[in-house]
């Protein structure tokens, strides 16, 4: 028996599809129940060689989706900040461990105002990082040495991929650290912290041998919360 | 006139020592594909084949054989993957088969970047892989996390690189001279693509810079991460050892199926091509 292609290049059996059971997202599906396969459909067909060969059309599974957004990647530029707080926000239910779920995304478009509220300054530290100083926006700012980290170190070996982070709290106005959980220690004006920890200005937060000083930019005498609404 | 331009001989895998060689006769390919739509709403899957069931064009210019895999709201994942499906298949027909092919798919990836780009401005995208069988080798272009697979002499291979956020996490390592991989931890972000098809940037796809010469029985397959997340690869292997290329199908479809009732389930889609005389 024969085997045709649609004009999208999808194999089937016209024997048993009136049309392409693949195009149209599978719309024009058919409830093919023989053969006592779950999602039926196949016949073998023969290529010029010995071995049967054709094509498998189920497109059986019925709605009932819980999660249908295919959530996706990130920016294709490697340089760019890749923002993982965005990203949790829009995941599929299931962990990357193994997990049938979608593939994620984040689109630089859809992520809105995010403002800086501060800075850390490196004090100490190897000599690429020492004298500069780096952007705390309005959300949880990852300090590591990943490429995805907000706040990103490179060069200290006892700096973790990700190592703690700090968020911004808009009503209270307030700065947390977090040491990660997996992490190298941190330290704050000098004690070791395992638990999230308020910090204020001149506070000097240590990772490895880099040393970073907060410097807040919101505060009681600035805040973004109603500019933001302005330009909105 | 030859009839078989691709003829010659070459020496049979894994008897390197003795080096015997053998006559080439052009494969006849077996072909089979599969789809289901999970627990979706909607199919973002897309696939398509060009000379598929045409023995005369593929010993002319090749078999193609596309996956794409859509991501985004609405209907942009579905657009994007179909979008990108139909370019590489349409600028296929346009390639010089005497040119430089792997520079061609490359180009041909970036065009469909360029067009989804255009379409969904870089809020949806389309995973991709595209391969050509011609003359008895192998080529590919992929982008994003996608999955190629061989089968040969009863060993899997995963053949392209996985563009995600942890296997950029073991990249940055390795160049750091850390290679205890201590501090990445299992987080749902190391799923995000980082290489897609509508990012509107894309470059350096993963691809063979020269082909990979195929074998008769080596099995190539395309799938999309709903069939390689929920089937393990030795599950794989256990399909790909069935007589005919429907009853892997067959066999891959029943497993993703019998995944518990009430689990999400992605979107699957794979293409399988098997080189036979
Ligand atoms: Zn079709």
């Amino acid at each position: 028996m024969g085997y045709t292609t649609c004009p999208n290049g999808h194999l089937y059996d016209p024997e048993q599809y009136a049309s392409c059971p693949h195009c149209n997202g599978g719309s024009n599906m058919i409830d093919f129940t023989g053969g006592g396969y779950p999602q039926g459909t196949i016949a073998p067909g023969s290529f010029g060689g010995d071995y049967p060969q054709g094509t498998v059309a189920p497109n059986g599974f019925g709605g009932g989706g819980v999660q249908n957004e295919k959530i996706m990647g990130t920016h294709a530029d490697p340089s760019a900040g890749f923002n993982p707080d965005e990203v949790n926000k829009t995941v599929a239910p299931s962990d990357y461990s193994g997990g049938p779920s979608k593939t994620i995304a984040v689109f630089e478009a859809e992520q809105g105002f995010v403002p800086v509220v501060g800075w850390l300054v490196c004090t100490e530290g190897n000599k690429e990082e020492k004298g500069k100083s780096f952007n705390l926006l309005s959300k949880r700012n990852k300090i590591g040495r990943d490429r995805e980290s907000d706040v990103r170190i490179t060069g200290d070996n006892a700096i973790s991929g990700y190592n703690a982070s700090i968020a911004f709290d808009e009503e209270e106005c307030s700065f947390t650290l977090i040491p990660s959980d997996t992490a190298n220690n941190v330290r704050i004006n000098g004690k070791a912290v395992y638990v999230p920890t308020t910090i204020v200005a001149y506070d000097e937060i240590r990772l490895g041998v880099t040393h970073l000083v907060f410097v807040p930019f919101c505060s009681e005498r600035f805040s973004w919360g109603k500019k933001a609404e302005d330009k909105v | 006139m030859n009839p078989y331009p691709n003829s010659g001989t070459y020496p049979v895998p894994g008897e390197q020592d003795m080096m015997p060689t053998v006559e080439i006769r052009p494969f006849t390919y077996q072909i089979s594909n599969l789809q289901g739509i999970g627990t979706c709403e909607r199919q973002e899957d897309s696939f398509g084949f060009v000379n598929a069931l045409d023995d005369e064009k593929i010993s002319r210019r090749g078999l193609l054989a596309v996956l794409a895999d859509g991501m985004g709201g609405m209907s942009g994942g579905k657009l994007a993957s179909e979008t990108t499906v139909a370019t590489m298949r349409g600028d296929f027909e346009e390639f010089d088969m005497s040119g430089d092919i792997p520079r061609q798919l490359c180009s041909a990836a970036a065009k469909a970047d360029d067009i989804v780009f255009g379409q969904l401005a870089g809020k949806g995208g389309s995973t991709l892989i595209a391969c050509l069988f011609y003359r008895e080798k192998l080529y590919f272009v992929s982008a994003g996390d996608s999955f190629l697979y061989l089968m040969r002499n009863g060993s899997l291979y995963r053949i392209n690189a996985e563009h995600n956020v942890l296997h950029r996490k073991f990249e940055d390592r390795i160049a750091d001279k850390d290679i205890s991989l201590r501090s990445i931890t299992n987080e749902r972000e190391n799923r995000a693509v980082t290489r897609y098809i509508g990012c509107g940037k894309l470059r350096d796809p993963d691809r063979f810079v020269r082909p990979l010469p195929l074998y008769v029985g080596d099995i190539v397959m395309l799938c999309s991460d709903g069939v390689a997340n929920v089937l393990p690869p030795e599950r794989i292997v256990e399909a790909l050892e069935s007589p005919s290329v429907d009853e892997m199908c067959r066999m891959m479809n029943a497993e993703i199926s019998d995944n518990p009732t009430g689990q999400y389930r992605d979107n699957y889609t794979a293409l399988l091509i098997r080189c036979a005389y």
